[in-house]
């Protein structure tokens, strides 16, 4: 059996990267196919793993309001939309979008945004705060640090979108803003250097992987 | 019933839902008792995810539904691309009746499914996005100022660090690489994430006090 299912991946695979010579029918199947799979695969995970067990569980108080909700939300794909059904549905939709939006800014404000600037704040530029203060190893510490800093408020700075201020401090201002934001642009471009370079190495990792499969398999053959 | 009272009644369900669940997760973080609802707010809470958990779950089948009757129309009005549909269909046909019949996600034809089909595919098309992206590289590559300069040169250390040649060409450069990664890159990635938090938080109270409604279709 899985001799059949190595010859299934080898088909399959060669089907991709034959994209290399040119869009052709062969790829195009492979990308069907690989949908196909992938929602069908997906609506089995979700049976299996979320709905069963919840409407099995014989709990009235969780199952009967959700199913309420799910046919509510039937009401908003209706090709045909009237003002009652464009309400109906639109409460089903409230609801998820409220719980969604309550869940988000509860996971912004105490998973995101307090993590990310205690981090930043927990950072010393006191050389007596390190254990190598005087020596090459904490002037890198220090310069380590204040490039944190600098970087993550210039980053930070980069993203103001705000009306260009009037009056006497208004320049002052501007300068600022300008310094800063400058600052971020550089630290942006090299953030997006490092992550681009991994990306790379992580897809070229795969390809590699998938030519050492090929390879082992017709290599099997050949052996 | 008319459109105003619809959108009344929509906006009054996704601002006390979402108030509940806000609340929620600050009573979690407080700690005492307060007023003596802590234990209220959290059950009730738990109660409208969970309800949220099978609506969600039921949207993802809707999608299944829409998937199904775009490539039915395609099929039935013989439009260009009308085999690839029917492939399509079949495939998801034959991965729910393996997954069904056989018992879920966990049994061996759904891991025979998972293994040699799903999981090969995907590998593959990520896979291609590299010879993708080096073509894409090697043409929008071209030093033109000090910003691509900073870009290529950082790109250039990262990807040489990460690799087996990195070591023979410079000792120091995984070194480099991994301070890159620390410091700059890791600064860089706080700001953004200090940025996107703030949106977050901005867009999704916007929706809990009824300021934006994407759920009904009016403003």
């Amino acid at each position: 059996m899985e001799a059949i299912g190595l010859l299934i991946a080898a088909v399959l695979t060669l089907m991709v990267f034959s994209y290399i010579l040119g869009d052709n029918v062969l790829f195009k199947l492979a990308g069907h196919i690989f949908v196909g799979v992938a929602v069908g695969y997906a609506i089995v995970i979700i049976w299996y793993q979320v709905l069963a067990p919840t409407l099995t569980a014989g709990n009235l108080l969780v199952t009967a309001p959700a199913l309420g909700l799910c046919l509510l939300l039937i009401f908003k794909i209706l090709p045909d939309q009237g003002a009652l059904s464009n309400m109906l549905g639109s409460i089903a939709l409230a609801f998820i979008l409220g719980v969604g939006a309550a869940l988000a800014v509860g996971g912004a404000l105490l998973g995101t945004l307090m993590p990310q600037i205690s981090a930043t704040t927990a950072l010393s530029l006191n050389p007596a705060h390190y254990e190598n203060g005087d020596s090459l190893a904490g002037a890198l510490q220090w310069l380590s640090n204040f490039i944190m800093i600098i970087g993550t408020v210039g980053t930070f700075a980069y993203f103001t979108f705000a009306v260009r201020a009037s009056g006497p401090l208004g320049g002052v201002r501007e300068i600022i803003v300008r310094f800063w934001a400058g600052m971020g642009r550089v630290m942006i471009i090299i953030t997006l250097g490092a992550l681009f370079a991994n990306t790379v190495s992580a897809r070229v990792a795969l390809l590699v992987s998938r030519l050492e499969f090929l390879a082992g398999f017709f290599g099997g053959f050949g052996g | 019933m008319n459109l105003r009272f619809g959108r009344i009644l929509a906006t009054t369900v996704a601002i006390v839902v979402g108030l509940f669940i806000l609340a929620s997760t600050f009573v979690a973080e407080w700690p005492g008792e307060i007023f003596g609802l802590s234990g209220l707010i959290n059950q009730v809470s738990l109660l409208f995810i969970s309800w949220v958990t099978i609506v969600a779950a039921f949207a993802l089948f809707l999608g299944f539904a829409n998937v199904i009757s775009v490539h039915w129309n395609r099929i039935q009005t013989r439009k260009p691309g009308a085999l690839y549909s029917i492939v399509l269909l079949i495939a998801l046909a034959a991965t729910l009746a393996v997954g069904f019949l056989s018992g879920g996600p966990n049994s061996n034809p759904s891991q025979f499914i998972f293994d040699f089909i799903l999981q090969p595919l995907e590998s593959t098309f990520f896979a291609l996005l590299a010879i993708f992206i080096a073509t894409a590289a090697f043409r929008a590559f071209r030093v033109r100022n000090l910003e691509t300069l900073i870009f290529v040169l950082f790109t250039v250390i990262v990807l040489l660090g990460q690799v087996p040649i990195g070591i023979y060409l410079w000792a120091e450069l995984p070194v480099i690489k991994d301070w890159i990664l620390n410091v700059p890159a890791l600064a860089g990635v706080r700001g953004i994430l200090l940025g996107v938090a703030l949106g977050t938080i901005a867009t999704g109270l916007r929706v809990l006090v009824g300021t934006d409604r994407p759920y009904t279709d009016q403003k």
